[in-house]
């Protein structure tokens, strides 16, 4: 049988998506679906973390919600913002609060981490609390490290927006790229 | 052909070859707790607002008594199981395959509950708003406070009950998130192997989440100890009236327990029976009022992770069907009563309670007579009246009648000639022969017959 390099690429591809196919209790999101559901992505530093409790007639008791304020800028427009952002889970004190299962790590969400954020604005989480929702809570914040001199923005495996690591001004780009296209994706 | 028009094709299929390869089998991770035996109910508040959410209305014999939202979460929760829950059908995704983890843990079903519930109530429901991306989540405590979760399903997402996989593509697949979901309840972190039902993002309906691969089953197998050859095995069920005949293996000598699912929505975490005693291989409970269709398990007397069974569906035995005594044949004029004489009775026909009487009216008083009975029916002129009895026909103790004409007889079905006879499912026909001198001719009557059906 004869096959063309093109083919043989393309039939690669279409193998290697296919096996990358999974499951589970977040959306999986490319950088471009990512985008598109955001009001907005931010890079800068965890200001400040607080956590907040619902008690809630119909959607229950303790209900708790993580507010992380990031100062930094819009990757979106590149202009300085200071924006608080939510995700539900979190702990008021040592003994009041309680672990989600999709939310981002306590390590992640450090006061004082240099972090991308990908929000939106919602208008119910539960509990009719409202804000600036991080997407996909665990998915949708990112650490970085600096190396020679460059912003590092730590990827977090297959099946997230940023699946790999990338410098700071590369996914600044695909951000602004993505941005054009905002719209698509479920 | 360019050197880089060989490699870029022969780099992709390497890396295809590579993700195409089984997950390494160390990819799941826990959270670092795990739930105690009486930790492993879960009940379904089913506010779940989707028509999609509740349109399956076919019951299955596995999940009895519910269907809907909440059959569909109790099979993403009985995936996790030891062993075969039933013959372990219910999913069409995976015939004879629901109850796959191997391990020393089960969850079970306790019935609907009331209300969302706190966290620490293991109940699973809906929760208003919406999430740009999260589908669901599991609250928990960790330890030294770890004493269970509560599952949300945001309502912004449009939830589907299966139970077939061909959900449509704007839905999500309710039994597959929440397999997931359980994954968490019982102590697992997202799993980086793709494959696997705790990898944390989704594409598509979810329903491939439905059916826990390696990955998974390697995970629960650490958290709670690959399934002990001493753990205890529910391998078939037999109902009755009021009572249950569990067969399987590995139960103690004594103080064994049974647990049961609440009959009605409600708060208890499962309906006990305690201290019972078993070969090792049977045990009969009784069925407490408050039980009702849902999972059983057996609880032996010792304790840890292997001291209690795998959940089997589990539907409460119902009365059988008695049928009422009916009368039949003919009757003619007596000397007392120009409309005859007719047969009657009080008590059940139930063998156990032993309470069956016979009684008759419109005779003579004072006059002698016997009831007999047989198994065949017939209607033959037979003195001054009709015989409505035939076949073996056994005859009772002389009785007289009374100063109003009427005669009864307690039927003792331990005594002769009923017993050995008057069996549970038997049916036998009865009449009343009785003296008549003063109407002349034969000088003697009958009354109609009386079919009566027995029952345990």
């Amino acid at each position: 049988m004869n096959f063309s390099s093109r083919g043989l690429t393309a039939i690669a591809l279409a193998v290697t998506a296919a096996a990358a196919i999974s499951t589970a209790q977040i959306l999986r999101l490319d950088l471009n679906q990512m985008v598109a559901k955001t009001s907005d992505t931010v890079y800068g530093k965890i200001a400040q973390k607080h956590v907040t409790r619902i008690d809630h007639p119909v959607d229950g008791n303790e209900l708790y919600f993580t507010t992380l304020s990031i100062e930094g800028q819009s990757l979106e427009s590149g202009k300085p913002i200071t924006t608080d952002v939510v995700f539900m889970g979190g702990f008021v004190d040592a003994e009041h609060g309680a672990f989600n299962s999709e939310a981002p790590s306590a390590d992640d969400t450090k006061v004082g981490n240099q972090v991308v954020c990908f929000y939106k604005y919602t208008e119910n989480m539960g509990g009719d609390f409202a804000g600036n929702e991080i997407v996909t809570w665990h998915g949708g914040i990112y650490r970085t490290f600096t190396r020679g001199g460059n912003v590092i923005v730590q990827g977090r495996g297959e099946g997230y927006a940023i699946p790999s690591n990338i410098t700071l001004a590369d996914l600044k780009a695909q951000v602004a790229a993505a941005v054009k296209v905002k719209g698509a994706g479920r | 052909m360019s050197i880089a028009k060989i490699l870029l094709p022969t780099a992709a299929l390497g890396l295809a070859g590579v993700l195409m390869l089984p997950s390494q089998s160390d990819a799941f991770s826990v959270l670092g707790t795990s739930l105690t035996t009486s930790q492993r109910h879960f009940r379904v508040f089913n506010n779940f607002t989707d028509p999609s959410a509740n349109d399956n209305v076919t019951p299955d014999t596995n999940f009895p008594g519910y269907t809907g939202a909440t059959m569909a979460i109790w099979k993403g929760a009985i995936e996790w199981g030891s062993r075969l829950h039933g013959n372990g059908n219910g999913d069409p995704s995976q015939v004879g395959g629901l109850g796959s983890g191997g391990a020393n843990f089960d969850f079970y079903f306790v019935g609907n509950a009331t209300g969302v519930g706190s966290i620490g109530d293991n109940i699973c429901s809906e929760l208003s708003g919406s999430s740009g991306g999260t589908l669901a989540f599991t609250e928990y405590f960790l330890p030294p406070g770890f004493n269970g979760w509560r599952m949300r399903f945001y309502s912004g997402w449009t939830w589907a009950d299966g139970p077939t996989t061909g959900i449509p593509v704007n839905q999500d697949d309710l039994q597959g998130v929440s397999c997931h979901e359980f994954g968490h309840a019982l102590g697992l972190d997202h799993s980086a192997s793709g494959g696997a039902t705790m990898f944390a993002t989704s594409t598509g309906t979810g329903t491939s989440a439905r059916s826990i691969e390696a990955d998974d089953i390697a995970g629960v197998q650490a958290v709670y100890g690959v399934a002990s050859a001493g753990k205890p095995i529910i391998s078939s069920i037999a109902t009755a009236l009021n009572q249950v005949t569990i067969t399987g293996s590995n139960f103690s000598a004594t103080n064994n327990q049974v647990w049961f699912t609440q009959a009605t929505a409600g708060s208890l975490t499962s309906v006990v029976v305690s201290g019972l005693s078993s070969n090792g291989t049977v045990i009969v409970s009784t069925v407490p009022a408050n039980a009702g269709p849902g999972d059983i398990l057996v609880k032996t007397s010792g304790s840890g992770n292997a001291s209690l069974s795998n959940a089997w569906p589990f539907i409460p035995g119902t009365a059988p069907v008695c049928p009422s005594p009916y009368n039949y044949c003919f009757v003619n004029p007596n000397s007392a009563d120009p409309n005859g004489a007719f047969m009657g009775w009080t008590g059940t026909q139930f063998i156990s309670q032993n309470n069956f009487v016979l009684f008759t009216s419109g005779m003579p008083p004072g006059s002698a007579g016997i009831y007999f009975f047989g198994s065949g029916l017939t209607a033959l002129p037979f003195g001054n009246g009709w015989l409505c009895v035939t076949g073996s026909i056994q005859r009772l103790p002389i009785v007289f009648t009374t100063f109003f004409g009427t005669a009864s007889y307690n039927l003792d079905v331990t005594a002769p000639p009923a017993a050995g006879l008057i069996l549970p499912g038997t049916a036998f026909n009865f009449q009343f022969w009785f003296r008549d001198a003063l109407a002349g001719g034969s000088n003697f009557n009958l009354s109609d017959g009386l079919h009566v059906d027995f029952c345990p």
